[in-house]
């Protein structure tokens, strides 16, 4: 090994002993969670005996099985995929407006675009569960607008994941677009100079000039959304709890009423399992991004 | 020089027997117990600052700190405490979830803290759904009330509906009222619907049920349980979709509906019944939005209505029983559970705390509400669970029925198989 080799090995070692400290408080709060959730995964709580029987695989059979976990992970998928593509494009869009020159009052614009993001989502839900009922402001909008029979939006089982987005993509955009402006700001003013001469046009310069300057910042905050939104709680549970009918239920949800309502931990603990086995991926997308 | 070292160790004996001492003392320092309460009417919240403050002047070796908890929190909170193994000493919610969290291993057993008074104040009913199948009572039922049917006079005279002088009324009187108080505008569009009867809480599907002597869970000669939804059962959950998908007096929003906008909705006469406790007199009457009355709904098979006994429960894990004990005592009894009960709406648990003339009164319908306890029972089975049972598995197959997804026979079909199935994952079978 060369000096400079062995000198970083030797600086590597003297680190560990201040490092420690740190990674003791990491395992105790990551790691001992982390490892207690698996093997509970493997186990059955028995109510009345109060015990954890070892059954291997046996939560993860059942998941399988459990329509409603179907329903659950599908209803999340799609919470997932429509949110950050709804608050991409919004943003984005937003993003471009803020950062546009001619935009009058444009600190102002900024400030109140940002109101959403400043609110606990806990407040939001509830906010907007006044304003989603039957009886509520939208609604009474919409009759004034003519339409004869607005939705129920947190009462029909169709309509009511989608309420839950509408509020979630409302809540989110401020922070994707402040991510977004931040790229946007970022774009050398030479290059829009350059495709102006060039003759492009807004549309030709925003897929082929901005997007790709900014795509880095994009990815990942995308991949920070996402992982954000595959484990938001409060909007649905406040909203609906998951229902009518379980309609809107979604993983994190699920999780939780099999863990404190229906006495069921190491199915809950399964399930957290399966939402980390699909959140790992966002995760090392995430990790590459960062490192790249 | 040994002299000195002599008067130092002197000195170190002295300040070890102080300070033993010292610790000494501290172990016969006041205890202090925790307790855990539901009360949230400001009213009661008043009561038991007095009454935890004067206990505490009175009993400066037992100590007593208020937790202030809420119902919409109170399984979380106190399952997380027990699982955790630092839960409150004394604990409030239902007599059910009390026997629940006894049979759990949480709650301990109150046999040997309650005197023969006590237990023959308190009615039986209320004792046995705070109890196991072995007669170990966890819970001390101190508070109880009845479920009653809210009406709307002015929409009822309008219909011109004469109530029975008892106000009780038969299930077919009540389909009749409601379908006579469901209007619709010129367009067609319901205007105001007979009756909101919540799917999901205030438990009105089990109180029809009991009414009915139905049974949906059973429990077998070895202590398992099995679901077999009976054909009592069948009818009385039949008779309670029907009001939306036959009768269609009631909007599907039964599904989803919260007490804030229930109560906004009655008193803009969107509904024109709603099922509820009779402790809601105090808010209808704080609001004053509505001339209300009270109806009580008498079965096919018997006219009882839903007590839901509220109780204490002492914490297994709990260094203090004994203490816990003497205060549940006196927070349950006398004057004190009266000045709870009174601004809550309710009744004291205890017979001769109702004897009060106050809990008898004509105003605001004491009286009607007072006469409707004889009816009273826990109408939820005394199977650990049950709460969790209903909201796993009953009430997404009813919200089915009502949604028309589903039909009712494929719906109690799935209430057996997936109850069944239910039961085997958590132990019972």
């Amino acid at each position: 090994m060369s000096e400079y080799g062995m000198r970083r090995v030797g600086e590597g070692r003297q680190a560990i002993p201040f490092l420690l400290p740190t990674i003791l408080i990491m395992c105790a709060i990551n790691l001992y969670p982390f490892i207690n959730g698996m093997v509970r995964s493997l186990h059955s709580f028995r109510i009345m005996s109060q015990e954890f029987t070892y059954t291997g695989l046996r939560n993860f059979r059942l998941l399988l099985q459990d329509e409603l976990f179907w329903r659950a992970f599908l209803n999340s998928m799609t919470w997932v995929a429509t949110c950050i593509s709804a608050q991409f494009v919004l943003s984005f869009v937003l993003a471009l407006v803020l950062n546009s020159r001619e935009l009058i009052a444009r600190r102002v614009v900024r400030t109140l675009a940002l109101i959403p993001w400043a609110m606990p989502p806990v407040v939001v839900a509830l906010t907007w569960r006044y304003m989603l009922a039957d009886r509520g402001p939208l609604n009474a909008l919409l009759g004034v607008l003519g339409v004869a029979n607005p939705p129920s939006w947190l009462l029909d089982p169709s309509v009511a994941l989608w309420a839950c987005i509408l509020v979630t993509v409302w809540m989110n955009i401020p922070f994707m677009t402040v991510m977004l402006l931040a790229g946007l700001q970022s774009v050398e003013r030479s290059l829009y100079e350059a495709a102006a001469i060039d003759g492009a046009n807004f549309l030709q310069t925003t897929l082929r000039v901005t997007l790709p300057a900014i795509k880095k910042v994009a990815l990942v905050v995308v991949t920070l959304m996402s992982i954000w939104t595959f484990n938001m709680f409060d909007i649905v549970f406040v909203l609906t709890n998951g229902g009518p009918g379980n309609a809107s239920i979604t993983l994190p949800l699920f999780a939780y009423q099999n863990a404190f309502f229906y006495y069921q931990m190491g199915y809950a603990a399964a399930v957290g399992i399966v939402m980390m086995a699909c959140l790992l991926l966002l995760i090392v997308f995430y990790i590459r991004q960062v490192l790249e | 020089m040994i002299r000195q070292r002599g008067s130092t160790f002197v000195v170190i004996l002295v300040t070890c027997l102080i300070v033993i001492g010292c610790s000494g003392l501290a172990t016969s320092s006041p205890v202090t117990i925790q307790y855990y309460t539901l009360a949230w009417q400001p009213g009661v919240v008043k009561a038991i600052q007095r009454i935890s403050k004067e206990w505490n002047e009175a009993n400066p070796d037992i100590q007593v700190e208020v937790i202030w908890g809420s119902w919409g929190a109170v399984n979380e909170f106190l399952l997380t405490s027990f699982l955790g193994g630092d839960a409150p000493d004394i604990f409030h919610t239902d007599a059910v979830m009390c026997y629940e969290y006894g049979a759990l291993g949480f709650g301990a057993p109150l046999n040997d803290y309650l005197t023969d008074e006590t237990l023959t104040d308190v009615p039986q009913w209320m004792w046995d759904s705070a109890s196991d199948y072995e007669g170990n009572i966890f819970g001390y039922p101190f508070l109880v009330e009845t479920h009653v049917i809210f009406t709307n006079r002015t929409l009822f005279q309008e219909a011109g509906i004469e109530v029975p002088d008892n106000s009780e009324i038969s299930w077919d009187q009540f389909v009749d009222y409601s379908r006579r108080l469901t209007t619709r505008d010129e367009s067609g569009e319901v205007s105001t619907w007979g009756v909101m009867a919540p799917v999901s809480w205030e438990k009105f599907p089990w109180m029809l049920v009991a009414q009915n002597d139905g049974n949906i869970v059973n429990r077998q000669e070895d202590g398992t349980w099995i679901v077999k939804v009976d054909t009592a059962a069948r009818e009385a959950l039949s008779y309670y979709c029907d009001l939306v998908t036959r009768w269609e007096v009631m909007p599907t929003e039964a599904m989803s509906n919260d007490y804030t906008y229930l109560m906004s909705a009655f008193s803009q006469e969107r509904y024109a019944m709603i099922v509820f406790g009779c402790w809601n007199r105090r808010i209808l009457a704080l609001w004053d939005t509505v001339d209300w009355g009270m109806l009580h709904l008498t079965g096919p098979v018997n006219n009882i209505t839903s007590g839901g006994p509220q109780a204490h429960g002492i914490w297994a894990g709990s260094p203090h029983k004994e203490e816990a004990a003497l205060f549940l005592d006196y927070i349950s009894s006398g004057q004190n559970v009266a000045d709870i009960a009174y601004p809550d709406w309710i009744f004291p648990a205890r017979t001769s705390g109702q004897a009060d003339p106050k809990f008898s009164a004509e105003e605001n319908q004491w009286d009607l509400a007072h006469g409707w306890l004889d009816y009273a029972i826990d109408i939820w089975p005394t199977m650990p669970t049950i709460i969790a049972f209903d909201m796993r598995v009953v009430v997404p197959e009813l919200e089915q029925v009502i949604l028309g997804n589903k039909s009712f026979d494929d719906a109690m079909d799935a209430i057996e198989k997936n109850g069944n199935e239910y039961l085997l994952q958590i132990g019972l079978q």
